[in-house]
């Protein structure tokens, strides 16, 4: 049987723009924003942080191993999120004095001038990002919809994609419970979103069971 | 599962299906239901559901019959193709999917199964096989061999060094069989380019992407006038839509234009606006090859002009014709397409120009230049002046180096201490050699050696005391030598008045002080002084792109027109060059702003804005956000800059303005909104708050006293009632910290009047969110 191609080997910016749309941006804003504190939030915008992500993941894409594209993902959101305790420990720094930088003049490691080729602007173009952006909205409206206790479950196995052990154990809930609150949050969630999408929303059939 | 109850099997139902998509794999209804087919209607309807809340579209794979679907690899108008594994021969496989077949017209709907059909046709080991085509189950899709490796518009965008020609020509050559192949089974590519041409990884070249085929023997699918290709390779036919005019020579041209981006690292049709990069196209306006590739044979120039001819009756009229002169050309014989000679070249150019040639020629008229050959002793006397030209041009263009430039931007910008600013050894020593080599052709040069001695001195001066009477002590009188030193140590203020005033004692420009000087003058923004300092300089080291890039920056700045920037920035990628800093994107950017094309702009400075930390990117990006009206990110943005220098004079005015235009253009309703936004912060950073009341109420005093009838002035206790660490936040975001802010008093009493004016608002909504 053939081995399928790595596409982090590709080398090619057209795959790693086709293979970010796929990991879906907007839904990663979701969980950036979700992630970010408020004080964070004021300071930077989860497109800046998704940008950065990607231009890091760009850069590092070679440390990746693929195993498909679920674990592509988490890698992605395990950028974000170092990236993003990365700002709250510089923004906790620059309350107590620190942080004020003087600009660098020789190139650190962050530096990504002198990178063979250029990044794939595609991937973080802010037309591209605005796109995400307005799709992330509707996601987070869809998901600010939902009863409290079915929200964090439901981003947790929708846009987190954690499975239903993990979260159970995260939430201190039975295996059952998190199942039986995510069929319900989904529904309501996916109804939410037609409405906002402007679509005839169906009946779930879901809601119809007990 | 064991016999739950059925909510609690459609909840695992729900968790099964979700699981599957996330792992991507096929999720039907069918193979959930297990014995519970009294259920289907409602696990069909939970599948439907987790595929249309999904939340990223790479899980949306098609269901192919026969084939699993991996992962979307690329998308075009003409459909998607994705990576899939073929289920009987378990072979990987590029799967194009016209998406949403049962819903596309018929007229897509035919051209895609057309350019299927077409490709199937096709049996050659340069262009991409067909494997299968999938027209059922509203699915409409093919199965292609799937190519390891890269296109060549990857490896062309990827380009650090020049081809080898050999490789060059062999592509050429493989991909014109190609042609000959498509055009024997009556077919025409129509959108032959490089990201068309696929490069596996034995280095063979593969011709794909049949998106836009013409097959003879079908119905013509395409609309009379309707455009089809890309535009950059399309033939003049191909944009005027001439549908009866191309043939097998318009893909020729496409494959032409191809192999000059592949040789010369850029376009061969370029243009400051639409209307002139199509005009260039349809008379064959391009630069000669061999201006960007000295060393490419004459033979492989003609041959790649002739396949991009304006008029398709000069083209090679075959792909045959093509693969039979660069058979000739592999195999050192003649070719059979002729250069267009100079006269015939002349007569073109001026044909589309008569009037100005007219002119030109009657105003100036013609000078013959004729070079004599010199034998023996008297030519080698000849040839060193110019060698230690040469030496002595390559010495300065090394001191010129854009990491020297940024030495500069610190000591404009940041009032760095010169001892702290490291000079590149490198560049010094590289500096140092071409003085040697120069110095060793022609002893005698004291103008030579003195200049070497100075940048020695200036290594050795690193990391000791740089202070401006040490220069002037070390350098005497001789204000070249204090002006050389001083660019080299960063002391900028120094640099300017020292050669400003050997400028003033010279006869002629010296072309290292000029773009010395030009570069201060730019990272100082006077444009109209850097401009005809740059143009200097730029004449006398015509190959530093890095000159020309800054020549077109200066050219915007000092308000020439934008055709004008074009030009030298143009220039500059011909010439190519280090651009380590990429200024020539951030000129790119200001030029599209200028022209009017902010979506463009907006792309380019957001693609420089993380790469780069530079006072100039912020600068100009900010100007850029104000224009565009988007004041409360240039605020930011420029704000940014603000915040992480030591001391920002030069730019804190422009701040103030920017800021206070941007409060001044919010209704208080929205001054409100702004504070409100920043309550958020949990913690409060004492010192902060403390200072930044005290700088209130000493504003509006300032205010009431100068206005008696303003709002009386903020009292302490009425700041204590406010969580104003909200305001502090605030503050940071503009970037300023309250010894900033006195210095800014009309921003201070507009925000001390916001305050004052919108405090019963915001503690309302304080009360109101607690």
């Amino acid at each position: 049987m053939d081995e399928a191609p790595d596409p982090l080997r590709s080398g090619s910016r057209r795959s790693w723009t086709a293979l970010i749309e796929s990991v879906g941006p907007s839904s990663l804003l979701v969980v950036i924003g979700a992630r970010m504190s408020a004080a964070l939030r004021a300071r930077i915008t989860a497109e800046d942080v998704l940008q950065e992500t990607l231009l890091q993941a760009w850069r590092d894409q070679g440390q990746c191993e693929w195993r498909g594209m679920a674990e592509f993902r988490r890698w992605l959101l395990q950028i974000a999120e170092n990236r993003i305790r990365g700002l709250a420990d510089l923004e906790n720094a620059g309350k107590r004095g620190g942080g004020r930088q003087q600009v660098p003049l020789e190139r650190g490691a962050d530096s990504t001038v002198g990178m063979p080729g250029l990044v794939p602007i595609a991937s973080t173009t802010p037309s591209r990002v605005a796109v995400a952006k307005e799709h992330a909205e509707l996601m987070r409206s869809a998901l600010a919809s939902l009863p409290a206790e079915l929200v964090d479950i439901v981003r947790l196995r929708l846009f987190e994609e954690e499975s239903s052990e993990v979260i159970a154990a995260r939430l201190g809930l039975g295996v059952d419970a998190v199942q039986y609150r995510f069929r319900r949050g989904l529904a309501i969630y996916h109804a939410r979103l037609r409405t906002l999408l402007g679509m005839e929303g169906s009946r779930s059939p879901v809601a119809d069971s007990s | 599962m064991a016999h739950e109850p059925d909510a609690v099997f459609l909840d695992q139902v729900a968790d099964r299906a979700i699981a599957l998509w996330i792992a991507g794999e096929p999720m039907k209804a069918v193979d959930l239901v297990a014995d519970r087919h009294h259920l289907r209607a409602q696990i069909e309807g939970i599948v439907d559901m987790v595929r249309d809340a999904a939340v990223r579209p790479g899980s949306r794979t098609p269901q192919v019959p026969g084939y699993a679907v991996l992962h979307e690899i690329g998308r075009g108008a003409m459909g998607t193709v994705y990576l899939a594994r073929q289920e009987t021969l378990r072979r990987i496989v590029a799967l194009k999917v016209l998406p949403h077949a049962g819903l596309m017209d018929e007229h897509a709907r035919r051209r895609f199964l057309a350019e299927a059909r077409a490709l199937a046709k096709l049996q050659h080991e340069n262009v991409v096989a067909v494997h299968d085509v999938i027209d059922r189950d509203g699915i409409c899709a093919y199965a292609m061999e799937w190519i390891e490796g890269r296109s060549l518009g990857d490896e062309i965008a990827g380009r650090t060094k020049p081809p080898a020609l050999d490789v060059v020509v062999r592509l050429f050559l493989e991909i014109a069989r190609a042609l000959v192949a498509v055009h024997s089974a009556d077919l025409l590519h129509r959108d032959v380019k490089p990201g068309n041409i696929l490069i596996r990884r034995d280095g063979r070249a593969v011709l794909s992407d049949f998106g836009l085929v013409h097959d003879g023997d079908h119905d013509t699918l395409t609309l009379s006038g309707e455009f089809l290709g890309t535009p950059a390779y399309a033939a003049p036919e191909q944009l005027r839509g001439d549908h009866a005019a191309i043939g097998p020579w318009t893909d020729i041209h496409g494959l032409g234009v191809s192999m000059y981006q592949r040789i010369a690292g850029r376009l061969p049709f370029q243009g400051a606006n639409v209307n002139e990069f199509l005009r260039r196209i349809e008379l064959g306006e391009c630069p000669r090859l061999r201006k960007f590739a000295p060393k490419l044979p004459r033979d492989l120039e003609t041959i790649v002009m002739t396949a991009m001819h304006a008029d398709p009756a000069h083209r090679y009229r075959s792909a045959s014709a093509l693969v039979e002169d660069l058979e000739r050309l592999s195999t050192g014989h003649p070719i059979l397409a002729r250069a267009a000679s100079s006269w015939s070249r002349c007569a073109r150019w001026v044909s589309r120009r008569r009037g100005s040639v007219l002119s030109a020629l009657v105003g100036g008229g013609l000078a013959l230049l004729l070079a004599v050959p010199v034998v023996g002793g008297l030519l080698q006397r000849m040839r060193t002046p110019a060698l230690v030209a040469a030496h002595l041009r390559s010495a300065r263009l090394a001191l010129l180096d854009p990491a020297i430039g940024e030495h500069m931007f610190a000591g404009v910008h940041l009032h760095l201490d010169s001892s702290n600013i490291a000079l590149s050894g490198a560049i010094v020593t590289r500096a140092l050699a071409e003085y040697d080599a120069a110095l060793q052709l022609d002893p005698d040069r004291v103008d030579i050696r003195a200049e070497r001695q100075t940048v020695d001195l200036a290594r050795g001066l690193v990391g000791k005391d740089c202070s401006e009477g040490v220069l002037q002590a070390l350098a005497g009188t001789d204000r070249r030598r204090l002006g050389l030193l001083a660019f080299l140590l960063g002391a900028a203020d120094l640099c300017t008045r020292a050669w400003e005033e050997f400028d003033l004692l010279i006869d002629s420009p010296d072309p290292l002080v000029d773009a010395a000087l030009g570069e201060l003058f730019l990272a100082r923004d006077i444009g109209t002084r850097a401009f005809p300092r740059l143009l200097n300089a730029s004449e006398a080291f015509p190959e530093a792109g890095f000159l020309l890039v800054d020549l077109a920056d200066a050219a915007l700045r000092s308000q020439e027109s934008p055709v004008i920037a074009r030009h030298y920035l143009d220039k500059a990628k011909a010439v190519g060059g280090r651009d380590t800093f990429e200024t020539h994107v951030l000129v790119e950017a200001d030029l599209c702003a200028a022209a009017g094309e902010v979506q463009h702009a907006r792309e380019l400075y957001e693609y420089m804005f993380p790469r780069h930390v530079s006072p100039t990117i912020r600068l100009h990006y900010a100007r850029f956000l104000d224009r565009q009206g988007d004041r409360e990110r240039a605020v930011c943005v420029l704000g940014g800059l603000m915040h992480g220098y030591a001391t920002v004079s030069m730019h804190e005015a422009e701040f103030t303005a920017l800021t206070v235009a941007w409060w001044d253009g919010m209704d208080p309703p929205s001054q409100v909104a702004v504070l409100v936004r920043a309550m958020g912060e949990p913690e409060v950073p004492a010192y902060g708050v403390a200072g930044f009341k005290t700088v209130l109420i000493e504003a509006s005093s300032r205010v009431h006293r100068e206005s008696p009838r303003s709002q009386p002035p903020l009292s302490s206790s009425q700041l204590q009632r406010v969580p104003l660490h909200g305001l502090c936040i605030t503050l940071e975001l503009l970037a300023l910290d309250p010894a900033v802010l006195r210095a800014c008093p009309p921003l201070l009493q507009r925000l001390a009047a916001g305050v004052a004016l919108g405090l019963d608002a915001v503690l309302a909504a304080c009360r109101g969110r607690n």
